[in-house]
């Protein structure tokens, strides 16, 4: 490939990334802000933050648009090599993009969100009364995981109890690198949610509840059409792949930051003002989300480099938020760091949409564990990373231990569907 | 003091009401933030220009008239 900026040896999916990209990004973002690679077919690499924003903001000469070429093979989209899938709005450009948003808004406002916070809670109080007995918690599968996938199951009006179902492939898919067997299982594993999610959106087309499933199935277009079957699958898609993951990457990461930094949890304990902007601080630092990629669509100059139609760029949002010319300090955690231009939801019209639901459910499940079983210990040489953490920076198991406490037995009915004891 | 939020930049990420939930509101249409009056009581003038720094979508402009 014939690039005037530095090629360097970067893959994301790399384990090496994993270990070193702390590094590798401060040193991307001092001395090459734009530079190439030839990982996954080639892409560019951009670190800094007004680079990143420029990037994410761009949407005449950049598309996130994802299309399926004569072969059946997916193109475009928002990760580098293209996973296959439709998602909705993710995928969609701008203005088409706003139809969708505009159909899903009501679902994801702060006042609507906050209506659902008494069943966090409770949920939270289920998840911790399974484990509280026994002095040991496995922290992903057994609280990170679950309260926002029933979360999102209630949104969406699909039954509470198979949030098994719906968690474990959704965290297998992230964590797995597209091309991998072990990747097409997590895909296969997707289809028995988005079969039941399609017999639902048959079932409530002409006779509707609240939920978001209904909300769609009998939503129309412009033209006064329902949507397509293909479309509301992938928005369903969307809301579980967005529900179901990016707020347990968080909370693993916290979990352990935690278990590591006492003085941190007492100030939370302490004083719980703190914590929204404790929240924020997180997802700044850690970046669930650890980036995403556009196509550029018009030839334009990024960081001084001339970029050609089909290129890939590669939004490294982690690296954005240690922007040491944007964030005083950026490798150290600040937890009531502000103003906070962080962008741990991406930034841009493809800002995330369920960012106030991973806002809510994170503090319920912080503030649960920090009343209920304040002295956990992680055990750090049982915990296991994501196999790549370039696109999404979670752990798979984060085993902890701590003193044994009581049950509340605060909702007997609903711990029992949701196959919690009782 | 006088604060404006640009409709076309804000993505809804509510930093500004983080900062200032007193001048900055939250449209319950599209999430997005509004100001229920342009210019500023003088109380929030520091908080407003911490939403400004804080808000990665560079959407919130404040001046003097």
């Amino acid at each position: 490939m014939n690039k005037s900026v530095p090629v360097i040896d970067f893959d994301h999916h790399s384990k090496e990334h994993t270990r070193t990209w702390v590094e590798t990004y401060r040193y991307l973002r001092s001395y090459c802000p734009i530079a190439w690679t030839e990982s996954h077919g080639g892409y560019y690499v951009v670190t800094r933050f007004n680079d990143v924003v420029a990037v994410a903001q761009d949407k005449v000469n950049f598309t996130k648009r994802k299309w399926q070429d004569d072969n059946g093979k997916w193109q475009g989209g928002g990760t580098i090599p293209t996973i296959s899938g439709l998602l909705i709005p993710d995928d969609i450009d701008a203005p088409e993009w706003k139809v969708y948003r505009h159909l899903l808004n009501p679902f994801f406002a702060p006042k609507v969100i906050a209506r659902s916070r008494a069943m966090a809670e409770v949920v939270a109080s289920i998840l911790v009364d399974a484990v509280i007995e026994s002095g040991r918690v496995e922290m992903i599968d057994q609280l990170a995981s679950p309260l926002p996938t029933i979360m999102t199951l209630e949104m969406l009006g699909m039954p509470l109890e198979h949030w098994r179902e719906y968690a474990e492939p959704s965290h297998e898919a992230v964590y797995t690198v597209p091309g991998t067997p072990e990747y097409a299982r997590a895909v296969e594993r997707l289809q028995w949610g988005e079969s039941k999610m399609g017999e639902a959106l048959k079932a409530r087309r002409g006779n509707p509840g609240n939920d978001l499933i209904s909300h769609i199935t009998n939503a129309r277009t412009a033209e006064g059409e329902y949507f397509s079957d293909y479309e509301l699958m992938a928005i369903c898609r969307q809301v579980i792949g967005g529900g179901a993951d990016t707020t347990t990457s968080l909370l693993g990461n916290v979990f352990i930051y935690l278990s590591k930094h006492p003085e941190a949890r007492q100030r939370l304990t302490e004083d719980p003002k703190v914590a929204p902007y404790a929240c924020e601080e997180f997802l700044r630092f850690f970046t669930p989300i650890h980036s995403s990629a556009r196509t550029v669509k018009q030839p334009l100059k990024v960081a001084g480099e001339l970029l050609d139609v089909g290129d890939k760029v590669f939004m490294a949002y982690a690296s954005a938020n240690r922007d040491e010319n944007y964030f005083e300090d950026p490798d150290s955690v600040k937890l009531d760091r502000f103003p906070n231009p962080h962008i741990g939801f991406g930034v841009g019209i493809h800002r995330c949409l369920g960012s106030h639901m991973a806002r809510q459910s994170f503090g319920v499940l912080v503030s649960e564990m920090l009343r209920r079983i304040p002295d956990f210990r992680v055990l750090d040489d049982q915990a296991e990373q994501y196999g790549t953490t370039g696109v999404v920076n979670g752990w798979v198991l984060v085993p902890a231990v701590f003193t044994p406490g009581r049950k509340e037995n605060r909702d007997p009915d609903l711990a029992k569907r949701l196959l919690l004891g009782g | 003091m006088k604060v404006r939020v640009s409709g076309e930049r804000c993505q809804g990420h509510v930093m500004c009401v983080l900062a200032c939930p007193q001048v900055f509101l939250i449209n319950d249409d599209d999430g997005h933030a509004y100001v229920a009056q342009e210019v500023v009581a003088k109380e929030y003038e520091e908080r407003v220009l911490l939403a400004v720094r804080g808000c990665p979508e560079k959407a919130i402009e404040a001046f003097e008239p």
